[in-house]
C-alpha cells in the first residue's frame, strides 16, 4: 500500500458483465482471426455495456410492476435490488484496493481480474434469460433484444470454435490431461519418487513471474518442502539428511544475469553437476542433484 | 393487453416442451460435461488452490492448515510449518475426508471435490431458473443448459469456482423463499449456511455479508412484513460467526508458527 492514488490502474479495468456470455473468447479470438487488439477491447466494452443496460431496463420494470401492486410478493424486486448492491459493492471495494495498492510486477490488479468480479455473473445470466423471454414489441425492448442477440452471436460463435479446436485436439492427439496429471514425468511424480527413496525432497524456485507458483503447488500437492528462507550471493547448501534439491528456473534463465536467485543456482548447477528434468511439461525448467550430509 | 396477445413461434413452443420433458436430463448433462472437461485439465493447481490443496498432507497430521518449508540454507532438510492463512481453510478442510475416501490420493481427492462444487453449481443455478420460470421462459431456460452442455458456463475455475456455487445457491435459496413466500428460520439457515460456506472459501465474498440482510432487510420494508428481517439476520448472523471463526482459526495458527520460529531462535 503507498499513500499515493495509483489512477493508471483504472485503464486495467475489465469489461467483467461480459465474461458471464463467454466474451473472454473476443479476446482470444480477435487477434488470431487478423483483428486489432484494440477491436477486442472495444467489443468487449460494447457487450458489457449492452448487459449493463439489459439490467436497468429489467430493474425499472421490477420497480413499476412493484409500485402497481405493493401488496404482492415480488421477487424481483429482491433481485435487482441485491444485483444492484453486488455490482457496487464490487466495483467500489476493487476499485479502492486498485487505486490504493501497487501493481505486481506483471500489472496484475484487483480490477484487471475477472475473477473478482464472479459474483455479478449470476444477475448477468439471468438478465439475459429475462430479457430473451420478453414478449414485449416497446421499441426500447426491441433494440436492447436485438443487441443482445448480436453479443450472443459473437461469443457463442467464437466459444464454439473454443470447443472444436479442444475436439480437433483430442481427435488428433487422444485426450492428453494436462494441468496436475495424473501422468508421470510431471515434478510432483519426481518430488515423489526422491521420496519414495527415502529421500527429503527440497525445491528451490527463482520467484519472477507467475509460474513458480505452479512449482510451489506440485510440491504441495506431495507434501515436499519449499525453500523461502533469505538469499545471499554467496550461499552455500549443506543438509543433516540425504536430501534431493530441485531448482526451479525460467526457461530463459541462462540470458538472466542479473537475478539474484538464477545467479545463485546457476551457481549449484555447476558446483554440483545438476541434470535437467527431461520433460517439457514441467512448465519450467527444473534442475536436480542429491546433496549428502557433510557434502 | 400486448403481452396476453403474444404468441410464440413453433420452436419455441417446442422447445418449452422439451425443457419440461427433459430438464433433468440436460442437468445431468450439463454436469457430466464439465466435469469431464475438469478431467482432462485434472483438479486445479494455480497459486491458491495448489496451496491450499498441499496444506492438507499437514492437516492430515494433526499439525494445522500448514505448508512445509525450510528457511535454512545450512540445513534444508530442517523442515517448518509455513501456515496458509492468505485464504481461509475450508478447501483444505473439505479435502481431509476425501483424501481418506481416497487412500491418500491427493489428485483424486482433489478431483472429487471439484466435481462436488461442480454439481452444485450446476443444479444452484437450475434452482434459480426454475425459481424465475415466470419471467423466463422453458425455451430460454434449455438454450441457456444447452450452451453449457456444448460450450462451458462461466464458472471461473480452482477455489473461486467453488465459492462462486455456494453464492449462486445463496441467490437461488433466497429466491425460492421469496416466491414460496416463506419467511421462516429453516430457509434463514439454508441461505445462511450456503452463505457462509462461500465465506469460508474465499475473503473475497466477505464484503457480501452485507448485501443479503440489506436485501431482506429493505425487501420487509417495501413488503411491510417484518419477518423477512428475521431471515436477514439469521444470514448475517451464520455470515459474521463465519467470518469470526476463520479468523480465529488463523489467528491460533499465526500464533503454532510465531511460537516454533520462536523456540527455533
Amino acid at each position: 500500500m503507498t499513500g499515493q492514488i495509483n489512477w493508471q490502474h483504472l485503464q486495467r479495468f475489465y469489461p467483467f458483465a461480459g465474461e458471464a456470455i463467454g466474451a473472454n473468447n473476443v479476446d482470444y479470438w480477435l487477434p488470431r482471426l487478423g483483428l486489432p487488439l484494440i477491436l477486442a477491447h472495444i467489443t468487449q466494452w460494447a457487450i458489457t455495456l449492452v448487459l449493463f443496460a439489459v439490467q436497468v431496463r429489467l430493474s425499472v420494470l421490477a420497480w413499476q410492476t412493484y409500485r402497481k401492486d405493493p401488496q404482492s410478493p415480488h421477487p424481483e424486486a429482491f433481485f435487482w435490488g441485491s444485483n444492484f448492491l453486488v455490482h457496487g459493492l464490487t466495483i467500489a471495494i476493487l476499485s479502492y484496493m486498485s487505486l490504493r495498492y501497487v501493481a505486481e510486477v506483471n500489472g496484475w490488479t484487483q480490477v484487471g481480474d475477472p475473477r473478482y468480479f464472479a459474483p455479478t455473473w449470476v444477475f448477468t445470466v439471468i438478465a439475459v434469460g429475462m430479457m430473451l423471454s420478453r414478449t414485449s414489441q416497446a421499441a426500447v425492448d426491441r433494440v436492447l433484444r436485438g443487441a443482445l442477440l448480436v453479443c450472443l452471436v459473437v461469443t457463442l460463435g467464437l466459444g464454439t470454435l473454443n470447443r472444436l479446436g479442444n475436439w480437433r485436439t483430442y481427435a488428433r492427439e487422444g485426450i492428453a490431461m494436462g494441468g496436475l496429471s495424473k501422468q508421470e514425468n510431471t515434478l510432483r511424480f519426481f518430488m515423489k519418487q526422491a521420496q519414495d527413496e527415502g529421500l527429503v525432497a527440497v525445491v528451490f524456485v527463482a520467484r519472477l513471474s507467475d509460474y513458480p507458483t505452479y512449482t510451489f503447488a506440485e510440491a504441495g500437492m506431495v507434501n515436499a518442502v519449499a525453500y523461502r528462507g533469505e538469499w545471499q550471493p554467496d550461499m552455500t547448501l549443506a543438509t543433516s539428511k540425504p536430501t534431493r534439491v530441485f531448482l526451479a528456473l525460467p526457461s530463459d534463465f541462462e540470458m538472466n544475469t542479473t537475478n539474484l536467485q538464477i545467479q545463485v543456482m546457476k551457481g549449484w548447477i555447476a558446483q554440483y553437476d545438476a541434470q535437467a528434468l527431461p520433460d517439457e511439461r514441467l512448465q519450467t525448467t527444473v534442475y536436480v542433484f542429491d546433496l549428502l550430509p557433510n557434502s | 393487453m400486448e403481452e396476453q396477445t403474444y404468441r410464440p413461434p413453433a420452436w419455441q413452443t417446442r422447445l418449452n416442451t422439451l425443457w419440461e420433458r427433459g430438464k433433468w436430463g440436460l442437468l445431468a448433462l450439463a454436469i457430466a460435461s464439465q466435469c469431464f472437461y475438469a478431467f482432462i485439465d485434472g483438479p486445479a493447481y494455480q497459486h491458491d488452490v495448489g496451496q491450499q490443496n498441499g496444506a492438507v498432507w499437514n492437516l492430515l497430521e494433526g499439525r494445522g492448515v500448514a505448508l512445509n518449508v525450510s528457511y535454512d540454507a545450512n540445513d534444508i532438510s530442517t523442515v517448518a510449518l509455513y501456515p496458509v492463512t492468505w485464504w481461509p481453510p475450508m478447501k483444505t478442510f473439505l479435502l481431509a475426508p476425501l483424501m481418506t475416501l481416497t487412500n491418500n490420493d491427493i489428485w483424486w481427492a482433489a478431483m472429487l471435490l471439484e466435481w462436488a462444487f461442480l454439481a452444485v453449481y450446476f443444479v444452484a443455478f437450475f434452482a434459480l431458473l426454475q425459481a424465475f420460470s415466470r419471467v423466463i421462459a422453458g425455451w430460454v431456460r434449455f438454450a441457456i443448459f444447452a450452451v453449457w452442455v456444448l460450450l462451458s458456463a462461466p464458472t471461473g475455475g480452482d477455489t473461486n469456482m467453488m465459492s462462486l456455487a455456494c453464492f449462486i445457491l445463496t441467490i437461488a435459496l433466497s429466491q425460492w423463499s421469496l416466491r414460496l413466500d416463506r419467511p421462516t428460520l429453516g430457509w434463514g439457515l439454508a441461505i445462511g449456511g450456503a452463505m457462509a460456506m462461500a465465506m469460508a472459501l474465499r475473503y473475497a465474498y466477505y464484503p457480501y455479508i452485507a448485501i443479503l440482510p440489506l436485501a431482506f432487510f429493505a425487501y420487509g420494508v417495501l413488503m411491510k412484513r417484518k419477518a423477512w428481517w428475521l431471515v436477514g439476520g439469521i444470514v448475517a448472523g451464520m455470515g459474521l460467526l463465519t467470518v469470526l471463526g476463520v479468523l480465529l482459526y488463523n489467528y491460533a495458527q499465526s500464533g503454532v508458527f510465531l511460537a516454533q520460529v520462536q523456540s527455533e531462535t
